[in-house]
């Protein structure tokens, strides 16, 4: 499996933003494909952005019910990782793909 | 704002600045705005208005810039102007600009001013009298033209050929050459011959005819001539001589005066006439002397004169034109005219008046001249009545400052050659 089938997308946020200024900007949250394992963001995270990374911590998030008149469904499932890097290292800022 | 201007002159009206902005300005604007946009900014994922400043900065890039520069080059350029003490006529036109955050602002710009000149000696200039005022020998011409003008044709007693001057009544078969296809037929027209309007073919062909003759010949006709079906087409008429009528010049006598019109007898019209002719004269001689003095002013001082002011002008004649065909029923889009080309005829004389406009604001001045509210008034409703509208409708219009200078202006510059007007030495030729 691809290290981009992995991460999904930046998520970027009020809340994450926050979070990465405490860190001096060393952290990153990505959505990512509910069945990665911590260990394999890690190996994705750092063969894209070429850089190390200190640890992953994720959470699980189930896909809200949404009703459309007598139907009902699921959003789809999906895994919040939050990837932190050790010091020194650069992300590049997601800003302009949003 | 602390900035930075240099002055190049390219020409006594035109200048070049080059203006600086220093990196903090720059800075501290783009900061500014960008707080701007941030308070309005609305990005998924965060609050309305709590985005990252970096983030709204990226985002809105362009915009931001755009408001930057325009804030700070009408501050720096205002502040510029003021520091180099010029006035700039017409737009601002900017040359090469750089802006980046991080970076000072430069940009250039290429502006006109009005040109600095000595006034010139105005009193006592000299002008020509073009025309002499009418007398009784030009009374007696223009009662000799109505006399003619209302003569009724009859038909010349005792007289058989046919001479120049006379009325020559035919009938007409024209057939083109080639073709004989039927171009024109007439019977009983009149035909003055000699006359210059009249096709010379047939002041060549009709003297010397006798009633009831006829006379066969071709007329080629001009490209331009203005009736389509014969225009450049060669014709070869049938001419049939059916009478020859005079011109019956009526008396010269009370009678004639009455007939023509609000008259008792002659010297009433005569009197009309003097003074028709007087007026005319008067009018004639102040516009002459008025084009007199200002060409005159313009070649005592020959200072360069700003483009824009020259546009200017050249645009309100051909706007004039352009409004005088409109009420001869031509659309001037669909007339086939070089604008360009009358653009051009028009430049020299533009040029005179502008400069000799400029040298009359300031001859108002000398003269410490000044507008009355009458002549305000007086000059509102004249404007309204070329514009064809009431003077209240218009009035609004000249609230505005500027609107109210131009008119201002413009009365000044005529009391400024009524005062020429007055002092110019009239030298009769």
């Amino acid at each position: 499996m691809s290290r981009y089938d992995i991460i999904r997308l930046p998520h970027i946020t009020e809340k994450a933003a926050i979070q990465k200024d405490e860190l001096d900007g060393r952290l990153v949250v990505f959505k990512v494909r509910p069945e990665a394992t911590k260990g394999q963001v890690k190996a994705a995270v750092q063969g894209i952005f070429d850089v190390q990374v200190e640890s992953v911590r994720t959470a699980n998030f189930r896909g809200k019910v949404k009703r459309m008149g007598k139907y009902r469904g699921r959003r789809a499932a999906w895994k919040k990782a939050y990837v932190t890097l050790k010091p020194g290292q650069d992300m590049p800022e997601f800003f302009d793909t949003v | 704002m602390n900035v930075r201007t240099e002055l190049e002159e390219i020409s006594p009206v035109k200048k070049r600045l080059r203006v600086e902005v220093p990196v903090e300005t720059v800075l501290a604007e783009f900061n500014r705005v960008a707080a701007t946009y941030r308070r309005r900014s609305r990005i998924a994922g965060f609050r309305p208005g709590k985005a990252p400043v970096a983030m709204v900065k990226r985002r809105y890039r362009k915009d931001i810039r755009q408001d930057v520069l325009r804030k700070l080059i009408s501050e720096s350029y205002d502040q510029s102007i003021r520091e180099k003490k010029i006035r700039p006529l017409g737009q601002l036109q900017l040359e090469q600009v750089a802006l980046d955050e991080g970076e000072p602002l430069v940009y250039e710009a290429v502006v006109e001013t009005l040109p600095e000149f000595q006034v010139p000696e105005y009193k006592g200039l000299e002008v020509r009298l073009e025309k002499k005022a009418p007398d009784e020998e030009s009374v007696n011409q223009e009662l000799e033209r109505l006399r003619d003008r209302h003569a009724p044709l009859i038909s010349a007693p005792d007289r058989e050929t046919v001479r120049d001057g006379d009325y020559a009544v035919v009938d007409l078969l024209g057939r083109y050459v080639p073709g004989e296809e039927e171009a024109i037929r007439q019977e009983n027209t009149t035909i003055r011959v000699g006359d210059e309007r009249t096709q010379s073919e047939f002041n060549q062909a009709l003297p010397g005819m006798e009633i009831g003759g006829e006379k066969t010949f071709a007329v080629d006709y001009p490209e331009d001539y203005p009736e389509e079906k014969l225009a450049g087409r060669r014709v070869r008429f049938n001419l049939q001589l059916n009478d020859i009528k005079v011109k019956d010049l009526p008396d010269l006598n009370d009678e004639f005066a009455k007939d023509l019109g609000d008259f008792d007898d002659l010297d009433q019209l005569r009197e009309q006439i003097r003074q028709g002719l007087s007026s005319q004269w008067q009018q004639a001689r102040d516009s002459s002397i008025r084009g007199q003095l200002v060409r005159g002013l313009s070649e005592a001082c020959p200072f360069q004169v700003p483009e824009t002011l020259v546009e200017e002008r050249i645009d309100n004649k051909i706007r004039d034109i352009a409004y005088n065909l409109v009420q001869q029923g031509v659309d001037p889009a669909k007339a086939k005219l070089d604008w360009n080309r009358i653009r051009e005829d028009l430049r020299h004389g533009a040029e005179q008046e502008t400069r000799a406009a400029l040298i009359l604001s300031e001859i108002a001045e000398v003269e410490q001249l000044e507008v009355e509210l009458w002549e305000f008034e007086d000059e509102l409703r004249k404007t309204a009545e070329a514009l064809n509208q009431p003077v209240e409708k218009i009035r609004p219009q000249f609230d505005d400052e500027g609107a109210r200078g131009g008119l201002q202006i413009r009365i000044l510059r005529r009391k400024a050659l009524e005062v020429l007007m007055e002092h110019a030495v009239v030298r009769d030729e």
